[in-house]
């Protein structure tokens, strides 16, 4: 499911980098619009996130620095000191309602850094001890596969670089778009999973549990390592009887044994950003529910939020050893 | 009900339209059927219970003078900047209509960019705003698209008030940088034979307006002020009152209209106010 971009706007210098001619080829019927620089748009004052999402822009940039963040404080590192995160798209073709992208960037559109070389570069000067390195960080790296196979060169640079480990995060059903590549050990595809219910009601725009199982499916009967993540865990109505049933779902369709991990996280995000989307949305009650806004983040009181992850291991520990679960 | 400061009175928020000359306007203002507000003594302001169109004069600083005065009067519900342009290429045909999609201010050498949201047949460029008349020489050297006076000006006052998305450029080409030709009668006819192009774009415009209009009623609105009022809350409290409330009726999806009891509520110190603040956080479900 791809937007029919009707605009791509060009930042002087990201036309000469031959990721912009793989996008551009892509989209034939399209205004293209250059401009001096991506935040020229991107950071415009006052945009509206929703309005923008109903109609997504592209836009191709060069990026000059940051192209190699520490990990985040809210994200799991699942057990790795070296863990770090890159942004070579910011925003996502999906529309979440909890995502904290709406409270993270003014705009809805599509940034995509076409300089990939110079992310690699970055990556290689750090890669003196071992890395964990985050790809599909700020967006949905899977989802863009077809427009720009972002994947499957990160893929084939780490396969190379004996020290990089790499998760590749995604909601898509899209595994066919690198099926084709020799899996790679040290590349960790992790599956969102969440109950239909979830999906239908908050996670607009994405495939079902069931496509998204059949991918990871596929991912581990071609030899890939596949992560599982029920995350983030959302306390709707009968989120017991959803999220256990979900679960079931999934190892059902998914030997346990073959996984190489779970991980869980119930809803979490920084407090500023789920503020300054409260202001921008009343039309989501995930946005609505009375979190503690503590320090920096936002989340469940902690007893709901203990008894939720609780909740979550016990499932699946019926399923797994603890050591590859991680809550 | 929207009232503006002196004295207009909208049922709903309209379409804004700002024109430079009175001839790119005459062709909408008869159209639409606009009449003059008399209201209105800065500007020539003229409207039906749809349509509000300014008549700002040639430039961009009156156009960022009209339009500042035009969205703080009037209260459009989006705003598009409509009027003529010249061009140095021949593949423009004389009337095409065209979006603009970038505006470049020629002297600040800033670029603004409209949200394109609205899908359209027309074609899309990108105006160039001078502050005189252009040379077909000069407009050549510089690989210009389109050129005028009054875009960059336009958006810059209208980005103030409004977001990108309801901002909106739309240009005819009137000619190919001979100013000579270009007089009021060519200008009206110009514009009278792309009436239903102008038309179906204004409609298209004003179709995609998403407007955020809150999660309370008018009535909540108001109950929601009387209460910070009579408890004499303050600015944080009445901060939380609306969160609380917000929180409440998009989670349960029910009325506030239960809190008119409180309207009530005996009070005379402000540990009492306190006592009826907290009882109020109760009823609408924070713990
Ligand atoms: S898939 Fe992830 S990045 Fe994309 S909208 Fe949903 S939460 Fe945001």
């Amino acid at each position: 499911m791809w937007p029919n971009f009707s605009h791509i706007y060009i930042e002087e210098g990201a036309e000469k980098y031959p990721l912009t001619d793989v996008i551009l080829s892509k989209f034939s019927n399209t205004f293209c619009v250059t401009v001096h620089h991506y935040k020229d748009i991107f950071n415009r004052p006052q945009q509206n996130f929703q309005s923008q999402k109903r109609s997504m822009k592209l836009i191709l940039a060069v990026k000059k620095d940051n192209l190699v963040y520490d990990g985040s404080e809210f994200s799991q590192s699942m057990g790795h000191d070296n863990f770090y995160y890159n942004s070579m798209i910011l925003n996502c073709v999906y529309n979440c309602d909890y995502c904290y992208l709406q409270g993270m960037y003014g705009s809805a559109n599509i940034v995509i850094f076409v300089n990939i070389g110079d992310f690699f570069s970055a990556v290689v000067e750090k890669l003196q001890k071992p890395m964990y390195l985050a790809i599909s960080y700020d967006t949905d790296l899977l989802a863009f596969e077809n427009v720009i196979p972002l994947c499957a060169q990160w893929i084939e640079f780490t396969r190379a670089q004996p020290n990089l480990t790499i998760e590749i995060r995604t909601k898509s059903a899209n595994f066919k778009s690198i099926k084709s590549l020799e899996p790679c050990d040290r590349t960790i595809l992790a599956w969102t999973m969440s109950p239909d219910e979830v999906v239908e009601k908050y996670e607009k725009g994405t495939p079902p549990l069931r496509r998204r199982l059949e991918a990871a499916k596929e991912a581990i009967d071609e030899g890939w390592k596949v992560r599982v993540c029920f995350d983030p865990v959302i306390r709707i109505d009968h989120w017991k009887e959803y999220y256990s049933q979900c679960v079931q779902t999934v190892f059902e369709k998914l030997e346990a044994v073959k996984l190489y991990d779970v991980s869980s996280g119930v809803f979490r995000m920084n407090a500023d950003y789920l503020r300054k989307i409260r202001k921008q949305r009343q039309d989501s009650d995930v946005l609505y529910y009375p979190y503690v806004f503590d320090k920096n983040a936002a989340s469940y009181p902690e007893t709901i939020k203990n008894e939720m992850n609780l909740f979550i291991q016990n499932l699946l520990l019926q399923y797994l050893p603890s050591t590859k679960v991680f809550i | 009900m929207i009232r503006g400061k002196e004295g207009f009175v909208l049922n709903k928020k309209p379409i804004g339209i700002v024109t430079a000359l009175h001839a790119e306007a005459s062709p909408l203002i008869d159209y639409f059927n606009l009449k003059k507000d008399i209201a209105f003594t800065k500007f020539e302001i003229f409207s039906n219970n749809r349509i509000s169109l300014i008549v700002s004069g040639i430039g961009k600083i009156k156009s960022a003078v009209a339009t500042t005065y035009f969205l703080g009067q009037v209260d459009p519900v989006c705003v598009i900047n409509f009027g003529i342009c010249g061009t140095p290429k021949p593949d423009y045909k004389i009337g095409d209509p065209v979006v603009v999609n970038k505006i470049t201010d020629v002297s600040g050498r800033r670029e603004f960019f409209p949200d394109m949201i609205v899908k359209h047949h027309l074609r899309e460029a990108h105006v160039t705003t001078f502050d005189t008349p252009v040379t077909m020489d000069m407009a050549v050297e510089l690989n210009l698209d389109l050129v005028d006076m009054e875009a960059s000006g336009f958006f810059q006052s209208a980005s103030v008030f409004l977001q990108p998305d309801k901002i909106a450029v739309l240009k005819i080409v009137s000619d190919y940088l001979e100013l000579e030709r270009v007089t009021r009668e060519f200008v009206t006819e110009l514009v009278q034979t792309k009436l239903s192009e102008i038309d179906n774009f204004i409609q298209r415009f004003s179709a995609v307006q998403f407007e955020n209009s809150g999660v309370f009623t008018e009535e909540e609105n108001l109950l929601l002020g009387e209460l910070s009022s009579r408890l004499r809350l303050t600015t944080a409290q009445n901060h939380l009152l609306r969160e609380w409330a917000t929180a409440y009726k998009i989670t349960s999806k029910k009325e506030i209209a239960f809190l008119n009891e409180f309207l009530h509520a005996k009070i005379q110190n402000k540990n009492e106010r306190l006592l009826v603040f907290k009882r109020i956080r109760a009823k609408l479900g924070v713990a």
